[in-house]
């Protein structure tokens, strides 16, 4: 049984993050905007921002793997691991095509990475490059010790994701399940809605966990089904 | 041994690492195959020695389950586009002293004298930037430009620099922030080649270093600057130095540069006035080939008064969203396409907010300000925080009066009348007042 285990998690199939993959809600033009990015260099600076489980990190993560498929290289900096991090993973990156920051709000007040990414961002536009930044608030409300780098973070083209109300989540379950080949009816996304974490992410991994109890057991999402699994793990 | 190989490989470690493991620690990788052997190139040598210790084994396992004889893979510190540049060891390259030219000047060719937006606010650091263009070495020599972040020291610096070039062509000039000095000298003293980088630096005929209070607290690098601004005055070679503000207010740097940094013209650049913002947004959608009408203009830049970097970041927006939605630009469609950001403003400039920071800057107690006390000194600072909540916040006079010590509405309407006067007439006051607005509206 464990082995069949086994070989259900290395059968499920993988997220990559990508704009298909993406319940675009009323972020159309946020989402038309990054995927013209590659081609675009009247606006090479796109900062979002928004709160936890409205998207950020999967649009950026879209936005790499797009670069990735015009052969452009990329680096991408989750700030969430700065503290394992040391600022020399910005040395010298000017050669590459793209740079992503995730989560920016989480350094500020810490002069050293601020310094650092300021440094960083002034060489890419010095060079062409593109730059596309994430943080959960507005430029304008970033608390940096560095004013230089807040009014850089001022200069690019600004957009609030919109986070999705329910019946938005419920149909980004939907699309997330269907691309994944598994049958989520609206009464069992509502179902994981209303008795389990509410944002995105949480929702994704329970999807993911459901995936792969489904793909084992052999049977369909159902309510109980879910139940089941998820009153248990 | 071919590309594709690699390709192949990347899918795989796709599939088996967490996005944000590939992300961060493959998409960096660069590759290239010469005579059959397979090169990975890490921009950094951080970059470079995580992937040998978490992932080198991963992608030998894999490349040798493709068929790849594995003996053969290098993993080196360097980049497709400087390939020249790659070595494995960087501490131990050498760094070559070559004069910079044109291309490796750093300058910006974008920013020019022609497309510098003059008004009151910078005329006079524009009209000292053009001399020193002119007469390089001889008129201002340093010229050191000053003011807050976003108001063009930048660009001015650039426009120097080019014009030189342009009448010059041959002449080494370098544009360098801050940061890259001390990093270039850090990376001189770890290759044991300081002497060249020395050597460099004095046989420059102009030296613009952008934004030098990034040089507080590291004494080394000052040391160094020190020198070779003394080597450059001497030999009658231009300096231009950008700070975000006036020399003597530095801390963390030496007092003989600062004084140094006085020997030639140090001028302000203050925040841009309202009509300068307007010609600014005009001037910045003419670039773009977007017609800019004169009521959305003035309407721009009258909410956002903190610097040009927001306005710039404002007119995007709204060209963006003209552009996505095929809707001309017109006085209410920016308003909506600026509803977020003007909102944010609004919240973010509280009264609680003016009261501490008028408070700050004229280093008085919250409370004097609440305080029935008329003196000179708690007074005006009152005045000042009372026409600030009147231009920057939406609410009511009585509202405002209220909110400093239960003050009349009348007051209110005095204060911002007092202080509208003032500012005409009283330039220290005037620049207080422009100061204020532009710390709570960064």
């Amino acid at each position: 049984m464990r082995n069949l285990k086994q070989l259900a998690l290395n059968l499920c199939l993988k997220d990559v993050a990508s704009f298909a993959n993406f319940f675009i809600g009323n972020n159309q033009q946020l989402v038309a905007v990054l995927g013209q990015l590659p081609a675009n260099n009247a606006s090479p600076f796109v900062y979002f921002w928004g709160q936890l489980g409205s998207g950020k990190s999967h649009l950026l993560s879209a936005v790499c793997q797009l670069f990735g498929e015009h052969n452009l290289s990329v680096a991408y900096l989750p700030l969430e691991d700065a503290e394992h991090l040391d600022v020399q993973i910005l040395d010298d990156l000017e050669n590459l095509d793209l740079l992503c920051i995730d989560d920016l709000h989480l350094i500020a007040g810490n002069l050293g990475w601020e310094e650092k990414i300021f440094y960083c961002f002034n060489n890419f536009l010095a060079h062409n490059k593109k730059i596309v930044i994430t943080s959960s608030v507005a430029p304008q409300a970033l608390p940096l010790k560095l004013l230089d780098l807040k009014s850089r973070m001022m200069s690019g083209l600004v957009f609030a994701v919109q986070t999705l109300n329910d019946e938005g989540k419920i149909a980004s379950l939907k699309l997330r399940a269907e691309l994944r080949g598994l049958d989520l009816s609206d009464s069992a996304a509502r179902f994981l809605l209303n008795h389990y974490e509410r944002d995105t992410k949480s929702l994704f991994m329970v999807l993911d966990i459901l995936d792969k109890a489904a793909l084992t057991a052999q049977r369909r999402l159902t309510v109980p089904f879910i139940k089941d699994i998820l009153d248990c793990s | 041994m071919e590309l594709s190989l690699w390709q192949r490989c990347l899918e795989q470690l796709q599939e088996e690492l967490s996005p944000k493991q590939f992300n961060t620690w493959i998409r960096p990788i660069q590759a290239r195959v010469e005579e059959g052997v397979l090169t990975l190139l890490m921009p950094n040598s951080f970059v470079l020695e995580y992937i040998e210790e978490n992932f080198r084994q991963k992608i030998s396992e894999i490349m040798k389950n493709l068929g790849y004889n594995n003996t053969d893979m290098q993993m080196v510190v360097g980049s497709i586009q400087h390939a020249a540049e790659t070595i494995s060891k960087p501490t131990k390259q050498k760094s070559t002293v070559a004069k910079p030219t044109k291309s490796l000047s750093y300058l910006n060719s974008a920013f020019t004298f022609e497309n510098f937006i003059e008004g009151k606010s910078n005329q006079l650091a524009r009209a000292a930037a053009l001399q020193v263009a002119q007469n390089s070495g001889k008129a201002y020599n340093p010229l050191f430009i000053y003011g807050g972040v976003g108001l063009g020291k930048t660009h001015l610096m650039h426009a120097i620099g080019n014009m030189l070039l342009k009448q010059k062509p041959k002449a080494s000039v370098l544009y360098l922030h801050s940061e890259r000095f001390v990093a270039d000298m850090v990376k001189a003293l770890q290759r044991n080649s300081i002497n060249e980088f020395k050597k460099f630096y004095r046989s420059l005929d102009a030296l613009l270093i952008d934004d030098i209070q990034f040089f507080a607290g590291k004494e080394r690098s000052q040391e160094e600057f020190f020198h070779t601004f003394n080597a450059l005055l001497d030999g009658e070679q231009q300096i231009i130095l950008t700070c975000d503000r006036y020399p003597k207010e530095l801390s963390g740097l030496e007092e003989r540069l600062k004084s140094r940094f006085g020997w030639g013209l140090t001028i302000a650049i203050e925040p841009p006035e309202l009509e300068t913002r307007v010609a600014i947004l005009m001037s910045k959608a003419e670039r773009s080939n977007i017609s800019l009408p004169d009521d959305v203009a003035f309407f721009i830049a009258k909410h956002i008064q903190s610097n040009v970097r927001e306005l710039e970041g404002a007119l995007k927006r709204v060209i963006a969203n003209s552009h996505f939605t095929g809707h001309p630009i017109t006085l209410a469609f920016a308003r909506e396409a600026l509803k977020d950001l003007l909102a944010l403003q609004a919240k973010l400039v509280t009264m609680a907010n003016i009261q501490k920071t008028v408070a700050e800057y004229y280093k008085i107690k919250i409370s004097d300000l609440l305080s029935k006390r008329r003196t000179r000194a708690v007074a005006r600072p009152r005045q000042v925080a009372m026409t600030l909540a009147k231009e920057l916040t939406s609410h009511s006079l009585p509202e405002i009066g209220d909110t400093f010590g239960g003050r009349d509405h009348t007051t209110v309407i005095h204060a911002c009348r007092t202080i509208k006067e003032l500012v005409t007439s009283n330039p220290t006051l005037a620049e207080d007042y422009r100061n204020l607005i532009r710390i709570l509206s960064t």
